[in-house]
């Protein structure tokens, strides 16, 4: 039966009779009646409208007034572009020039600003870790009254003073600051009658106070590294602390390059260093003399004595300082260097310098500038400078004075704007008790810390990156801070809280910025686009001083402290903590020290002997007392530290809401005191029995002779140029890799200049996305730095030789990890780099078994599952997430490459060596490590791999690394050679 | 001490200590005294089964906690990747071993003493490679995507790296596991037979009779049956020699000193050999004790895999020797600090010389012909042999990775309490399995057993009587 038969046998209507309709597609129901009634088309038009444009409505702020200014290249509206911006970060008052990469309006990379004197190009790592500072959850949310929320408005009110109105009665307490801007404000509040303190815990009062004993009058000494010959520093860490040190250590690497061919005639420096604890600097210094930090004033003294009478012609001074400098203690060790020293001095006059560290008494800066002068290094590679603010280098006695119109009931209202003082402060201050008595506590402060606990207004400080404002580094040059994200929990600027005592109401910190500078300089606002640009106001250095050389050292009075045998307390800033503003810095907690290696938390160093002689173990935890304090800390013996003396660093033990930070280490401010805020003597360790577990990074510091960290002395390089030649040779195999694309990368780190500053890691951290384990998982041995600083000893506990050896994936032609994985999951790509592919990764680890660099990370839990949205928002979007379960590894910041690749390929410019940075690279304060194309053999990374110290770090397996490492040089004085 | 000299010997001619079997039972007789204990339980049984079940629900938590939250919970770092998690597997495959080296080698060499207890062997084989198996699959960061080890057409195209040892090793473990269950099951269907036609239950008569597929024990049955299973031993034979070769070279291929040695693959065969030797000892003793098994568990069986024992001991003592000798001949720091310095004086000495005691001398009691006839003197010996190969694997594997090329890195392994768990859990499961074995399957070879005791007959009486009783 045919269809056409079919379909007449049953029909239903005539048309379907006759064909009309297909029976097939007539429906009986009309089409969705058995379906709920639907908003029709243009309704659900006019809907979706309304709801996209409410939507947008609520979502968005308004965008912030102010114009900012792009860095470099006129920004483009291209998403997934990253942006650059030229600011600044302060620290310790002194502005250091920062470039902020920033995706789609939220900052996620920092680095250094090349036309800023203090960065050079180069970053810290606080200066990277203050990334993480921004989005840090913990940050205070709001102004609070008391215990509850309030807003500006209602704090504004409660702050504000009419214009004209007296300002007595309101004191001002901040930290050092050199802000122009500030600083103008802050004196027309002083001239109504506020009193302005200041206080800082790292205080450089000493610095200064030294040298206006030595030359007569404030000053800013500047050390010019690039121009010495050879460095003294005298308890200074001045290659990577205190303001400068990027540039310090920048200008110190330039004159301890060694040519290739090992000559020795080309001016190598020599680093001399005395110091209680080992620090950067004294880790890289060609010799280094352990001290007590009391005891150092006699070396100094010591230094200068046989100075001044090893010149022909001795200043005149010198006859006014001679017979005091006899009182100074002889130490027969000490003696014999500081003859050294002092040779070498005087053999380099004019190219010479000694910097002194801000623990040391003002006495002995003074010392130092005398040797400084003594070998005419005043003029030469150190200059004095006008002091960038007057606001610099407080002294405690400013605090105290504070606390003293407080005690007398003169002060009404107090504005604490930044800081921790209730921490900080020294204990015998009693800083928190005694501040109570003022009817209006204000604190301006990005946590809810310590100091928000005696405070009846609490104002979320804005962070740099939030903030307008202005800075100026050590010697002088003027920057500008401009926002780059909305301030996230309606932080407020120094500023702008302080201008409300101007009567004007509430301010934006763009328009008190542009007012300062447009009374301040005629034609600012021509300047003031090219100075954001650029990041920094041309021409803006302090003058040099001038002083009268006859009145040198007229006011000093040279005075040794009393021979105290008495074990010694001493305080350092901390690697990762400073004096506590980045105690809840992730990044920074899980930094390790670069000397212990210790990260989340702080421990009380001892030497090998003083533990033996009181009878202590690393991991004890004793009762440190002194002076009627006490307070309970873990013992750490560390190689090269100074007998009879203990060592705690600032800036743990936290008690405030910051989750991170509470309860990591010890506060050892609970131990500083007003009269000892350095060094305390009588100091007693009262075994607890109790034990403590410190998460140190490397557990095993000796190199077992293995060829790992290669060093000489330049005399050993001259004598054979080709020392290191045969761990650079290429391995013989029956295996060709083939020859693939037109780029082949390659890293070479030069261990000579490498100071062990950890830069690198922070950055690697924050470009890669790397998360952070926890002080759990470092003890279990996962931290999952992609780069890593290993640091070996060599020699005599007491005083080894140090060696710092970056170490991260070696990209080795010949992986052993690539064979090893059952997956394919690692493979190598044909411009050499040994890349990981994570989402193949199962997960075996037979790769890292199979590294023997050990440079593999692997992520044991899901690290980023429960990660606050704020720190979100500081991932680069460039570079993947790892998820549960997959190796990770240094990529040699794969995503520069290509973003650099992609770069090249649309605009049809070739890449030049130098346009791909890996981050490491670009933090680097002395640039020793170098990143490029060994397919061109004019590229500086091909040159460097021809070096005579380039070598391949376990070259015997062949696997033919990548990565080459310059062997370090030694340059030791003959003098003090065993 | 125990003697092994069965009261109601007969036989005077043959000294007993050859004998495998003792008495001269008929084959009704054998097969009531074999297959009745299936009926009736001990009471033990129950208790034993409790609390080794307990242990295996510890086993799955255990698996669950650390599929659910990642394998942190274990205790490996970097530099210690793998630790536990695969020195269990190679201890619990090594165990595997002597199952299928009982029954498929020795049956090739026609080994008379296989017969009583290469079901037992075999029994112990399949579950410790069930054990071992957990470990691969659960070591995995993301053991979800176990499957991509194995080659097969992904439709991206992505095969397995097959330079590695590791895909080599899933297969070696599989083929392992499925030739195993296709020998022990084929091996055991005449006796689930017999199992059928004897059970008192008709409920049990169903259940063996479909295990046993439909067995009737005619010529033609048992021709083919003879053939596969002369096939399947030969085919099993190489597998015995290739897995734990395999499995040694998820190490030999790396050049982790320590690792990278070319004597791994007979040195794994034979401490493999050692252990699974020293695991059935372990089990048989006290079942022949429970079961009554002292006709067909005899002193020759306990002389045998005593010699066995020392033997393969004797292999793995050799090999540490070479590897020491070799650290040394060679020169090589690295190689030369795991050997001489780090394995004998580092922080897990201690472990390294519970090894040697283990492995090294105590097979030297065998060679003392009472010893190897002592039940009490062999049974204490396996468990030491037993923990001797786990150390020996934990020497093996974490030593090496906890201190190689850059002193660094170097790291040591703390087992978490999970790590522990899963041994135990492991332990357990393996016993609940085998507890169920010996209930529920004839765990002496019913039929072999028969076949044997005409065998032995035959060769004691003329030829001509043979054919005479058949």
């Amino acid at each position: 039966m045919s269809e056409e038969q079919r379909r007449r046998d049953r029909w239903r209507s005539l048309e379907e009779l006759a064909g009309a309709v297909d029976p097939d597609a007539a429906m009986e129901f009309a089409p969705g009646v058995d379906e709920p009634p639907v908003v029709g088309r243009r309704d659900l038009g006019k809907l979706l409208g309304a709801s996209l444009m409410l939507a947008g409505a609520a979502a968005c702020t308004r965008a912030p007034k102010g114009r900012i200014v792009a860095y470099g290249r006129q920004p483009e509206q291209n998403p997934g572009v990253a942006r650059t911006y030229a600011t600044t970060m302060t620290l310790g008052g002194y502005g250091t020039g920062l470039l902020v990469e920033e995706h789609e309006g939220r900052p996620t990379k920092l680095e250094g600003n090349e036309e800023h004197p203090a960065s050079l190009g180069a970053s810290g790592v606080f200066e990277q870790a203050s990334l993480l500072s921004l989005y840090d959850p913990n940050r205070l949310r709001g102004v609070q009254h008391g215990t509850s929320a309030s807003s500006f408005q209602a704090f504004a009110r409660a702050l504000a003073r009419p214009s004209d109105a007296s300002l007595e009665g309101i004191h001002v307490l901040l930290e050092p600051t050199a802000s122009p801007e500030l600083d103008g404000l802050l004196a027309s509040l002083e001239r109504r009658g506020a009193v302005v303190h200041v206080y800082e815990p790292l205080s450089r009062a000493n610095a200064f106070r030294g040298l206006e004993m030595a030359i007569g009058r404030r000053a800013e000494p500047l050390y010019e590294l690039e121009n010495a010959d050879i460095v003294v520093a005298l308890d200074s860490d001045l290659l990577a602390g205190g303001p400068f040190h990027l540039r310090h250590a920048r200008k110190f690497a330039e004159r301890r390059r060694v040519p290739s061919d090992g000559r020795s005639d080309v001016g190598m420096n020599r680093l001399y260093a005395v110091e209680p604890a080992l620090t950067v600097t004294g880790s890289v210094a060609d010799h280094r003399l352990r001290s007590r930090r009391s005891d150092i004033i006699h070396v100094a003294a010591a230094v200068l004595r046989e100075t001044l009478a090893l010149l022909s012609s001795p200043p005149a001074w010198a006859l006014r300082v001679l017979p005091s400098l006899a009182s100074a203690r002889e130490a027969p060790d000490a003696t014999r260097w500081a003859l050294a020293v002092a040779r070498d001095l005087v053999g380099h006059r004019g190219r010479a310098l000694v910097a002194v560290g801000d623990a040391q008494p003002p006495r002995v800066h003074a010392l130092g500038h005398l040797i400084n002068a003594a070998v005419g290094a005043i003029g030469g590679p150190v200059r004095y400078v006008e002091p960038a603010s007057r606001r610099l280098g407080a002294h405690t006695g400013d605090l105290a004075s504070l606390l003293a119109e407080v005690d007398r009931g003169k002060v009404d209202t107090l504005v604490i704007v930044g800081g921790n003082p209730s921490y900080t402060a020294p204990a015998d201050l009693e800083f928190a008790r005694r501040v109570g008595t003022v009817r209006e506590r204000m604190y301006v402060t990005e946590y809810a810390n310590e100091t928000s606990r005696i405070a009846r207004w609490l104002v979320p400080a804005a962070h740099y990156l939030e903030s307008w404002g202005d800075a100026r580094a050590k010697d002088g040059t003027i920057s500008f801070v401009q926002p780059m994200i909305e301030p996230l929990y309606g932080g407020k600027t120094s500023s702008e809280v302080l201008s409300l005592l101007q009567g004007e109401g509430a301010t934006g910190g763009r328009e008190l910025l542009l007012r300062h500078w447009r009374a301040a300089r005629d034609g600012f606002d021509d300047l003031f686009p090219e100075a954001l640009k650029r990041g920094v106001l041309g021409e803006s250095a302090s003058d040099e001083v001038s002083f009268d050389e006859h009145k040198f050292a007229s006011s000093l009075d040279l005075v040794f402290p009393s021979d105290d045998r008495r074990l010694e307390l001493a305080f350092q800033p901390d690697a990762h903590a400073r004096d506590g503003a980045f105690a809840n810095n992730a990044w920074l907690l899980e930094l390790p020290d670069p000397i212990t290696k210790l990260t989340w938390g702080n421990a009380a160093c001892l030497s090998t002997m003083t533990a033996r002689r009181l009878a202590l173990r690393t991991e004890d935890i004793v009762d440190v007392r002194v002076g009627g304090l006490s307070l309970k800390a873990p013992v750490l013996i560390v190689p090269g530290h100074a007998d009879d003396c203990v060592t705690l660093s600032l800036g743990f033990g936290r008690e405030g809401d910051e989750e991170l930070a509470r309860g990591v280490g010890v506060n050892a401010y609970a131990l500083r005191t007003q009269a000892a805020p350095w060094a305390a003597h009588g100091v007693d360790l009262v075994p607890t029995g109790e034990r403590a577990s410190f998460a140190i990074t490397q557990e095993h510091s000796a190199m077992e002779d293995r060829p790992i960290a290669l060093a000489a002395t330049i005399d050993e390089l001259v004598r054979d140029p080709r020392r290191f030649a045969d761990r650079n040779r290429v391995t013989p195999t029956l295996y060709q890799v083939k020859p693939g694309a037109t780029q082949q990368w390659a890293m070479t780190i030069d261990l000579n200049i490498c100071t062990g500053c950890s830069a690198c890691v922070v950055a690697c951290q924050a470009e890669n996305n790397v998360p952070v384990v926890g002080k759990e998982g470092v003890l279990k041995g996962r931290a999952m730095h992609w780069l890593r600083i290993d640091r070996y000893f060599e020699g005599s506990a007491d005083a080894p030789a140090v060696h710092h050896q970056p170490m991260a994936c070696q990209h080795c032609e010949k992986a052993p990890c690539e064979y090893v994985c059952p997956v394919g999951a690692t493979v190598h790509s044909d411009d050499g780099l040994n890349e990981m592919v994570y989402n193949r990764c199962v997960g075996t680890r037979f790769c890292s078994n199979n590294c023997p660099y050990k440079v593999r990370r692997f992520n044991w839990f899901d690290y980023n599952r429960d990660k606050p949205e704020t720190l979100r928002m500081a991932m680069n979007p460039d570079v993947t997430v790892r998820a549960r379960g997959v190796m990770e590894k240094c990529t040699y910041c794969v995503q520069r490459i290509r973003e650099t690749e992609i770069r090249s390929h649309t605009h049809g410019v070739p890449i030049r060596d130098g346009d791909v940075r890996t981050a490491c690279e670009q933090a680097c304060p002395t640039r020793a490590i170098t990143f490029g194309s060994i397919a061109d053999p004019t590229s500086r990374v091909s040159s460097l791999r021809r070096d005579s110290r380039a070598y391949a770090v376990l070259h015997e397996l062949g696997t033919e690394p990548r990565t080459r490492y310059l062997a370090r040089i030694r340059n030791p004085s003959p003098d003090l050679l065993p | 001490m125990t003697a092994l000299v069965s009261s109601h010997a007969s036989g005077e001619e043959t000294p007993v200590e050859t004998r495998v079997l003792l008495g001269n039972p008929t084959d009704g007789a054998l097969t009531h005294e074999l297959v009745d204990r299936l009926w009736s339980p001990g009471r033990a049984f129950p208790a034993l089964l409790a609390l080794t079940g307990t242990g295996s629900v510890g086993l799955f938590v255990a698996v669950v906690y650390t599929m659910t939250t990642g394998i942190g919970v274990w205790g490996n770092n970097i530099p210690v990747g793998w630790a536990l998690g695969i020195v269990n597997f190679v201890w619990w495959i090594g165990i595997g071993h002597a199952g299928t080296f009982i029954s498929a080698i020795l049956y090739l060499l026609e080994q008379k003493w296989r017969t009583s207890i290469n079901r037992f062997a075999e029994g112990m084989t399949l579950f410790a490679v069930v054990q071992a198996g957990l470990f691969p699959l659960l070591h995995l960061g993301r053991p979800w995507f176990f499957y991509w080890l194995v080659p097969y057409p992904s439709t991206m195209g992505v095969w397995p790296q097959f330079r590695s040892a590791l895909p080599w090793d899933v297969v070696a473990v599989s083929t392992y596991l499925t030739v195993s269950l296709l020998f022990f099951y084929l091996g055991l269907i005449p006796d689930l037979a017999v199992v059928r036609d004897t059970a008192p239950e008709r409920w049990r008569q169903r259940v063996y009779g479909v295990f046993a597929l439909g067995w009737r024990g005619s010529a033609r049955a048992w021709h083919h049956h003879r053939i596969g299973y002369l096939l399947l031993a030969g085919l099993a034979t190489p597998l015995v020699l290739s897995v734990h070769s395999i499995v040694s070279m998820d190490f030999a291929i790396s050049q982790l000193p320590g690792w990278h040695s070319t004597i791994f693959p007979p040195f794994f065969v034979a401490g493999a050999i050692y252990s699974g030797f020293a695991m059935v000892l372990t089990l048989i003793i006290p079942s022949r004790r429970i079961f009554h098994l002292e006709r067909v568990v005899t002193a020759k069986h306990f002389d045998s895999m005593a010699k066995m024992l020392m033997v393969t001991g004797w292999i793995v003592t050799y090999s540490y020797a070479v590897e020491i000798f070799i650290a040394w001949y060679s020169g090589d720091p690295y190689e030369r600090y795991v050997h001489l310095v780090n394995r004998p004086t580092g922080p897990y000495a201690f472990i390294f010389w519970t090894m040697l005691a283990c492995n090294c001398l105590t097979p030297q009691l065998f060679w003392v012909k009472r010893f190897r006839t002592n039940e009490a003197v062999l049974f204490v010996a396996a468990i030491l042999i037993n923990v001797g190969m786990w150390t020996e694997r934990f020497i093996l594997i974490v030593t090496s990775e906890s201190r190689d090329f850059l002193p660094s890195s170097w790291h040591l392994y703390r087992p978490s309490l999970i790590d522990l768990s899963l041994f135990v859990g492991t332990l357990s499961f393996f016993s609940f399995l085998f507890l169920l074995f010996l209930r529920f399957v004839p765990f002496i070879p019913v039929s072999e057993l028969k076949d044997l005791k005409r065998e032995i007959a035959n060769e004691n009486e003329p030829i001509g009587a043979t054919e005479a009783a058949l």
